[in-house]
């Protein structure tokens, strides 16, 4: 067993290094291994046996047999349930294609490690996840490489599914949902804020969903920050101020349903602060549009929320419980918790130069605005080589010199290259009510992913959300209260590798489930789920619907394939493909000349 | 029977101007491709066998709703159809790029560039548009300095289609109805036209009118036009003061016909409806202002009558509109009347001159070209009628069935091509009185294709025969590939100045694709 045991580990380092640290946990009690009548190792949990106690391995050969009849020629196939992995060796055996296994309950995964054949999967994927959209997101790439969610066959390992009918059944109907929906990709309009925090994240959201292959068009209001500061002081007259203030948000507003319609997108996604009227949200759902918002604020402090949050058809937040129940109250009927992340493109480790680790480095620093609790526990750490960054620290009192730049606002490159320099990143997050440690805190700051995205080490504080998102102190360093920071700090400057370890763990956890393509892919599956079809699937000019108008007509057909991706094409979108491929021109192509040059004929008339 | 589609798609005046070709046309079976809106009024050209039309109201409502897919089926359907026919030869007298691409699409198998055997005039072909024959790219060089043509519109398109002259002196429409014309003459006025520029005013008509009636009792008139034009009719009834037969709003295209063809004469400005008059083989008297220009669009009939104002800024350049209406009153009505007149009582006119305004009489010279003759008698030729004789000898020296061989340029190069142009601009040269220009054509082909780009920037007979070379290497096939190269880049110059098209990497020896205009 041992050497079964080693080899499957090294198999499980080379295919799914993510799940070493969970293979070589020590088999729970409540799963129970014994020898089957023939030999092999059979497995029960809470009285249901996963596989035959007489030979659990002709069992799989001859379940794997049946299985794979029905599964059409070249389609990759997801495996739900592991057990101790004979069905999946099995099946293995018989598959010219790829194999994914997904595994709900992890205390199987060390019965597996320590008792199966997991080598012999060849370059299967598993995935252990008990979460359905988490699942879904982990199977994302496997799916896309196979040629889509429609090339995907589900195969269950009945004694599994028994366990967690629920969990597999979701998962099955929520793939094959996003076969129909999702495999064109759709079209999304980003609305970002006028400034502050949330505008950066506005984005991270939009470079996520282009990642994630979508077509994205970003109205970025940033644009209309100045005629905000003008507005401000055209007139000392706050009416006058106030009435001028909706106009420009009337005015940003309606420019979301112009932009929708315009790029016949599918989802309009805004962030927390951006401008949307009750019109546009009844003129956006009129034409179907579903709209969603991130609200990355604190509900209890910025009660905005109060006002539109029945506006959106989405509503993402980063806190839960109390505030769902309080959304629910009102009528929002799709909310749900997405954590903040990171966007790893942007928060990195760099290579930084001398000049640059004297100018960003420091034994300790903090980057962010001063906060009432800042201000009180930062006061404590003037004895230690500190750097503080960030705005609004008027009257610094005794943070005067540790205090960079004269408090002016850092940006994002600046911050990323704090991160790498500093020894320690102090992470205290923000409070306006407490001293020290916010006892309530519950969601985790953007800078807990960025810092540790860009393998920096952290001391951050005690939340509640926390536990679940890192490995208190194996992936990020915690403290409780503010007497804890300075032993912490003298404890981590003294054992380099000690923090090298930590923030290598936490660096890897965050490019493993805490990046915004996470996140926007976790938000679109969860969209997707309750939404038919994509607006764009239903557009005429979407890409598929085209295609099915051109049966009979090779050469438009051949021309649309190309386009495949594009979603919903217009008609320059068409011609700009015409302009690039090479060769002689053909009837269809000749068409859409013809089409172009008459329209620009009536432009040029006026008769548009 | 060769099977000959004609396509025109522009407006009623452009097609009754058709009707002369399909009267030329003898031996073929025509097909007309017109506008939808008209498909009634070519169906009233005699000769025309079969009328299919492309209704561009929808097509353009399609577009600008975005409907991609009715759009290209509505395409898609009429070239199915145009194919259906396999036409022996497509003339494309439409002169856009929408046209060009239908000229393409009306054939079984793309055309090449130099294939000229079927398609005429501007073509949609295997690498994108282009001008398919001389008298194609003729026109095209014509088309922004107009004032140096020699053609009138129909002549162009006679020699365009490989088509000899009209049969002349009856109508080239269908019979109307018999409603035969009465015992008193009748004068028939178009008061509007499809621009104020070129519209005289309502007053100016009805003074004619009055003087005319006065002076041939017994006169009838009547009035035609659009329901557009009812204020224009309102007026002249009300500076008129007697009854007229107001029939301004009341006629389908079809009605207008019987009224014109029971007309003794059609006084007009430069409308479908003079166009009609010519087709229906009524006389008329034109009054042309602003943008029309009399040698391009006259009525195509003997002995048509025009006015025309002399002031140094008519005709209006097609971009550079005056802003007044001056030339309006160069033209005295008693004039126009005096010779209404004598035209209605059967006499000849003869051409006036004066310091505001002349007027001319349609003639056609020995080359069955059409001609205005001025009040001027000259022994030499004129420099229009010296220009013609050129383009004819020029162009008329490769009858149809070797012009695509004329065209095939692969074997040649730069060179040989520069000297032909020099050859002709020699013979240019000797065609043109004085002849000052031509040194400096020489001069200028000499050069590179760079200044070949500049020298077709020059606006007279030089920047013409330079611009026609031009086009002459636009269309030139696969050839050395050096010479292939340095067109390329002088093309791509071209276009990238013209900020047509940004340039492409993978483009042929030609802007290809890209040239798609």
């Amino acid at each position: 067993m041992e050497k079964s045991f080693q080899d499957n580990l090294s198999w499980l380092k080379a295919t799914n290094p993510t799940l070493i640290e969970l293979a070589e946990k020590p088999i729970p009690a409540h799963v129970v291994v014994s020898p089957s009548r023939k030999g092999a190792s059979t497995l029960a949990v809470a009285d249901i046996q996963l596989h035959s106690s007489y030979d659990p391995v002709s069992e799989a050969e001859k379940l794997a047999e049946k299985a794979v009849e029905p599964i059409p020629d070249g389609n990759a196939v997801v495996l739900l349930g592991l057990g101790i992995g004979y069905f999946a060796e099995s099946l293995r055996k018989r598959l010219g294609s790829a194999l994914a296994i997904v595994e709900a309950d992890p205390d199987i995964l060390p019965a597996a490690t320590q008792h199966g054949n997991l080598a012999s999967l060849g370059e299967a994927l598993i995935v252990v996840e008990g979460k359905v959209d988490r699942a879904i997101s982990a199977l994302r790439k496997f799916a896309e490489s196979a040629g889509g969610w429609s090339k995907v066959t589900f195969v269950a390992h009945a004694p599994s599914v028994k366990r967690f009918p629920n969990f597999y059944a979701e998962l099955e109907a929520l793939a094959k949902a996003q076969s129909s929906s999702m495999t064109s990709k759709i079209g999304i309009l980003v609305v970002t804020p006028m400034y502050g925090g949330s505008l950066p994240i506005a984005n991270y959201c939009a470079s996520a969903f282009r990642r994630l292959g979508h077509r994205v068009e970003t109205l970025d209001n940033s644009i209309y920050d100045e005629a905000r500061r003008q507005i401000e002081t055209v007139s000392r007259d706050r009416r006058h101020r106030g009435m001028l203030g909706d106009l420009l948000a009337t005015l940003m507003s309606e420019t979301i349903t112009a932009k929708a319609l315009d790029a016949s997108v599918d989802l309009v996604w805004l962030l927390a602060q951006s401008p949307m009227s009750a019109q546009v949200a009844t003129e956006l759902r009129k034409n179907k549009i579903p709209t969603a918002f991130w609200f990355v604020e604190e509900w209890q402090y910025r009660e905005y929320w109060k006002d539109c949050a029945t506006r959106f058809d989405y509503f993402f937040t980063i806190q839960d419980s109390g505030f769902h129940k309080a959304l629910a109250r009102m009528g929002v009927a799709h909310a749900k918790k997405l954590d903040l992340a990171a966007d790893p493109t942007v928060h990195r480790p760099l290579e930084l130069t001398p000049a640059e680790i004297t100018e960003y480095g420091s034994d300790v620093s903090h980057v962010g605005a001063g906060f009432r609790n800042r201000r009180q526990v930062f006061s404590g750490l003037t004895g230690y080589d500190f750097k503080l960054w960030g705005n609004d620290w008027d009257d610094p009192g005794l943070l005067r010199k540790h205090l960079q730049r004269d408090g002016a606002r850092i940006s994002s490159a600046d911050m990323v290259k704090i991160f790498n320099a500093s020894r320690i990143n102090l992470n205290l997050h923000s409070s306006q009510f407490h001293d020290g440690v916010n006892p309530d805190g519950d969601y985790v700051n953007p800078r807990t992913f960025e810092i540790a995205a860009a393998k920096g080490f952290q001391l951050t504080d005690r939340r509640s959300d926390l536990s679940s998102l890192f490995n208190r102190d194996g992936e990020v360093a915690v403290f409780d209260t503010a007497r804890d920071i300075a032993p912490m700090i003298e404890h981590y400057l003294s054992r380099p590798d000690e923090r090298h370890r930590i923030a290598e763990a936490g660096y890897r956890r965050v490019l493993k489930d805490h990046t915004y393509d996470l996140r926007m892919s976790e938000a679109l599956n969860y969209i997707f789920a309750f939404e038919q079809k994509p607006a764009s699937a239903r557009h005429p000019n979407h890409i598929d619907n085209l295609k099915r108008e051109a049966d009979g007509d090779p050469e438009l057909l051949s021309l649309l394939e190309e386009m495949q991706a594009a979603g919903v094409v217009t008609l320059d979108q068409i011609i700009d493909r015409i302009r690039k491929r090479d060769g002689d021109l053909n009837k269809a192509e000749l068409i859409f000349l013809l089409m172009f040059e008459f329209r620009r004929w009536m432009a040029e008339k006026d008769l548009a | 029977m060769p099977r000959h589609l004609i396509i025109q798609l522009a407006r009623f005046g452009d097609l009754m101007q058709t009707a002369p070709l399909v009267s030329a046309a003898v031996g073929d079976e025509v097909h007309l491709l017109v506008d939808s809106s008209l498909e009634s009024a070519a169906g009233m050209i005699d000769g025309v066998t079969w009328v299919h039309t492309f209704d561009r109201t929808a097509f353009s409502k399609e577009l600008n709703q975005n409907d991609v897919t009715h759009a290209y089926q509505r395409v898609s359907a009429l070239a199915q159809a145009l194919q259906a026919n396999n036409f022996d030869k497509v003339s494309n007298i439409t002169h856009t790029a929408e046209s060009a691409y239908l000229t393409g699409l009306a054939v079984k198998s793309l055309p090449r560039r130099t294939d000229i055997s079927v398609c005429r005039g501007m073509t949609g072909g295997r690498k994108g548009t282009y001008s398919a024959g001389n008298w194609s790219r003729l026109f095209r060089a014509l088309l922004c300095r107009r004032e140096l043509g020699a053609f009138h519109l129909v002549d162009l398109h006679l020699k365009l289609a490989g088509l000899g002259s009209p049969n002349r002196g009856k109508s080239w429409l269908k019979a109307t109805s018999p409603a035969s014309k009465s015992d008193y003459p009748l004068l028939t006025i178009q008061l509007g036209a499809n621009s104020p520029l070129r519209m005289w005013e309502p007053a100016n008509f009805a003074a004619t009118a009055r003087i005319v009636a006065e002076a041939l009792p017994g006169l009838q008139i009547a009035l035609v036009g659009s329901k557009d034009e009812l204020a224009l009719a309102t007026e002249f009834e009300r500076v008129y003061g007697s009854t007229v037969q107001n029939f301004v709003g009341k006629t389908n295209l079809q009605e207008l016909a019987e009224v014109i063809a029971r007309s003794s004469l059609v006084l007009s400005g430069d409308t479908g409806t003079i166009h009609l008059a010519a087709a229906l083989n009524v006389p008329t008297v034109g009054i042309y202002l602003g943008m029309a220009r009399a040698d391009d669009t006259a009525p195509y009939r003997t002995g048509s009558v025009i006015f025309e104002s002399r002031r140094a800024c008519y005709p209006c350049a097609e971009n550079n509109r005056c802003g007044h209406v001056s030339c309006h009153s160069d033209i005295p009505p008693v004039v126009v009347a005096a010779d209404v007149v004598q035209l209605l009582s059967g006499r000849k006119v003869t051409p006036q001159l004066s310091d505001s305004f002349q007027s001319r009489i349609v003639e056609f010279d020995e080359d069955g070209c059409l001609d205005l003759m001025g009040a001027t008698v000259s022994t030499q030729p004129s420099r229009r009628q010296t220009l013609r004789k050129f383009w004819l000898k020029e162009f008329g020296q490769f009858p149809s069935d070797h012009e695509s061989e004329n065209f095939n340029h692969s074997t040649r190069d730069l060179a040989e091509l520069t000297g032909a142009a020099l050859s002709a601009a020699r013979r240019f040269e000797l065609a043109l009185i004085g002849g000052n220009q031509i040194e400096k054509a020489r001069e200028l082909l000499k050069l590179n294709l760079k200044d070949i780009e500049l020298a077709a920037n020059q606006p007279d007979e030089s920047g013409l025969l330079a611009h026609l070379f031009q086009l002459e290497l636009e269309d030139l096939p696969e050839g050395p590939k050096l010479i292939a190269g340095k067109i390329k880049l002088s093309l791509e110059n071209l276009y990238r100045r013209a900020r047509l098209y940004p340039p492409r990497q993978s483009i042929g020896i030609l802007p290809l694709r890209a040239a798609t205009r």
